[in-house]
């Protein structure tokens, strides 16, 4: 019996070795790759990975900074409006190391102005004027180059495409009214202007990604930058007010050449648990150049910036479904809008060719 | 040979760790349930209390034919308000809740008044807000016909409001400076039918309920001197809702309402009517049940309507379940 102790010893201890010791290589099935935490994926899809991205982003416009840089709350002018973004984006796998993306979106949003009452010994004339911006945005094509390893600790990964100017963003005819009719001279008018979303030229995109993990938490740095491709075309309408209180219009055809925008993204990821991802994002934007043409001058676009923190999170919900939330703070910016904003993303993973 | 049976006995005694055993369903258990798994009406001696934050900010509307459209003034209101809410259930299949809501809204407008002949401007501001106790809410809810698996089940809910917040315009400075309202200023009660049934990992439901204002009396505008008599209309409300696991612990809600108002009146010297309404709505929604805790986050879209507004409402709960 006492020899048989050291041999009884040695196979319970071999017995649990194999499953202690030695470390199986990463497994690669499809449940293992749809369920991998934000601290442990690369920067591009798995090959033959599908994603699909539906969004929502709710973004209340109550605040905008002027050329010095100074915030001027639009809600104190009653002008403050809600703009409404729904993204679609799908992405494939095309290797582990390349991935492609489509991506476009639909938006809406109306700007009032203030309202105005314009008195003269004989009229009392009030304005009320809404800008409004409506309809599908450009299709953005690009293409996702990653360092061709395994992702351990770093990646690093390079991105390219174009906006094709698929959206149709031609001004539409204002819808101008005229009401509350109470004398000759005595009326509202509601001015309304109908403009488009897209660029209308093709918008090169170039971008790089940098990606670090030390454990849970995760460091992700991107520099994107856009430039137009060539000069635009649109229309710019004219109105003018008839006797019997309707509007006539007329359109002049005006050149544009966009400006070419920079931005940078740093964002600091900590993984809580294998399914809750929390995330803290600066991002800066800046636009210059470009010109646009007024009654046959041109005019150099102003330049803008605009710098926004972004907490968020990321649920695995189940291996097919990811929710992603993020909520946008504006901090600083010049001569743009800085919108407080929610944003929610669905996104479904499969590997539909997957054997 | 006794020595190898004792190896094979060693080495085989964690499967007993792996066997199977039996899914106990204790109490604290039960107050982990998701929306879609739990009854209709807490089980007796649970307590569930929590608080709702809401938002809106006037936008677009629906007009009287049905089209959406911008509200054109420089005017804008938003509502942050706050509701705390209290259930608890007295028997298995009756319950009382009692809603708490504190209001937090304002309105902001700039007017400009120009007389070019003159070259002169002037710009009129106001900067309007009401804060503070809304009209608090008693309901009752009994399962006439008690959920039991894989059943329809029965409820009803009757719930009575109490004008508990100001109803008037105070503080009253000028007509750019005064406090609004944060009541309706009138009793309400209105009924609701609810039929619904578990079909793991999904639930659904459909819902009727109509509700009835009384007559109140109130400061219609604020440059009224006395109170004026008031009814706001009726209103009709009916929808269908299904619920589905994303996982065990999440779960998506979606539910389709429609609400019609019938008209009001408002008793002038020559009454004045209020024009009926209705609107057809969206709301998805995501539940998350941690533990006892349940964080939800919800947004009612209407996609139809007239005379109503057209404006999202967000809605973010929590709660916990004693």
């Amino acid at each position: 019996m006492k020899n048989k102790i050291p041999f009884l010893i040695m196979m319970l201890i071999l017995s649990s070795l194999p499953v202690i010791s030695q470390k199986s290589s990463e497994p690669r099935d499809e449940f293992t790759l749809l369920t991998m935490p934000y601290n442990q994926r690369p920067l591009s899809l798995y090959k033959g990975q599908l994603e699909v991205n539906a969004g929502y982003k709710f973004a209340v416009r109550s605040r905008t900074y002027d050329s010095n840089g100074d915030l001027i709350l639009l809600k104190d002018e009653g002008t403050a409006s809600v703009y409404h973004y729904y993204l679609l984006e799908l992405k494939y796998g095309i290797t582990d190391f390349l991935e492609l993306t489509a991506e476009t979106y639909y938006s809406k949003h109306g700007i009032r102005s203030v309202t105005t009452e314009y008195y003269s010994l004989s009229d009392n004339i009030t304005v009320n004027t809404l800008s409004t911006i409506k309809g599908m945005g450009d299709l953005l094509l690009y293409g996702t180059l990653r360092l061709p390893i395994d992702f351990k600790w770093v990646d690093f990964g390079i991105r390219g495409g174009m906006y094709l100017p698929t959206a149709d963003n031609k001004t539409s005819q204002p819808t101008n009214t005229v009401t509350n009719i109470t004398a000759a001279n005595t009326f509202t008018v509601n001015y309304q202007f109908n403009e488009k979303n897209g660029y209308g030229v093709p918008v090169y995109l170039l971008s790089s990604d940098l990606k670090f993990t030390f454990s849970k938490i995760s460091l992700e740095t991107d520099f994107t930058f856009k430039d137009p491709v060539k000069e635009g075309q649109n229309i710019r309408w004219d109105q003018s007010l008839t006797a019997n209180k309707t509007f006539t219009y007329s359109n002049n055809s005006y050149q544009y050449l966009l400006s070419r925008s920079f931005e940078i993204n740093a964002a600091l990821h900590f993984q809580a648990t294998g399914w809750f991802n929390i995330k803290l994002s600066s991002d800066f934007m800046k636009s210059s150049g470009g010109w646009t043409e007024y009654y046959g001058s041109k005019y150099k676009n102003p330049e803008t910036n605009l710098f926004v923190l972004e907490p968020g999170c990321e649920i695995q919900v189940s291996p097919a479904l990811t929710i992603y939330e993020v909520t946008g703070f504006p901090l600083a910016g010049k001569n743009m809008d800085g919108p407080f904003y929610l944003f929610i993303t669905a996104s479904i993973n499969m590997f539909p060719f997957f054997k | 040979m006794k020595g190898i049976i004792l190896i094979f006995l060693l080495l085989t005694l964690d499967f007993a760790a792996t066997g199977q055993v039996e899914k106990l369903i204790v109490p604290s258990d039960l107050k982990q349930q998701t929306i879609v798994t739990e009854p209709i009406t807490l089980r007796k001696g649970y307590l569930r209390a929590g608080i709702a934050l809401s938002y809106f900010a006037l936008d677009k509307y629906f007009n009287s034919a049905s089209k959406k459209e911008y509200y054109s003034l420089s005017s804008w209101h938003t509502d942050f308000s706050y509701q705390i809410s209290l259930r608890y259930g007295i028997t298995d299949k009756f319950e009382v809740d009692c809603s708490i809501p504190l209001k937090n809204e304002s309105t902001r407008a700039l007017y400009m008044v120009s007389w070019p002949g003159l070259n002169s401007n002037i710009s009129l501001s106001s900067n309007l807000k009401g804060k503070g106790l809304s009209d608090c809410e008693l309901t009752l809810k009994y399962q006439l016909v008690p959920e039991k698996e894989d059943k329809i089940s029965l409820t009803v809910w009757q719930w009575l409001t109490f004008p508990t917040g100001q109803k008037n315009y105070t503080n009253i400075k000028s007509f750019t400076d005064f406090n609004l309202p944060v009541g309706d200023g009138a009793f309400s009660t209105g009924t609701e039918l609810t039929a619904r049934r578990i079909k793991y990992p999904y639930s659904y439901s459909f819902w009727a309920s109509y509700a009835i204002n009384f007559q109140g009396s109130k400061l219609i505008s604020q440059d009224d001197l006395s109170e004026t008599k008031f009814k706001d209309g009726n209103y009709l409300m009916m929808g269908a809702n299904f619920n589905i696991h994303l996982n065990e612990w999440i779960a998506l809600a979606n539910e389709l309402n429609y609400k019609y108002n019938q008209k009001g009146i408002i008793k002038y010297t020559v009454n004045v009517i209020k024009d009926p309404a209705w609107a057809f709505s969206y709301q998805p929604g995501l539940y998350f049940q941690i533990r006892r805790f349940r964080v939800a986050e919800a947004v009612q879209v209407p996609i139809m309507g007239k005379n109503d507004s057209a404006d999202p409402l967000y809605v973010m709960q929590v709660f916990y379940t004693f």
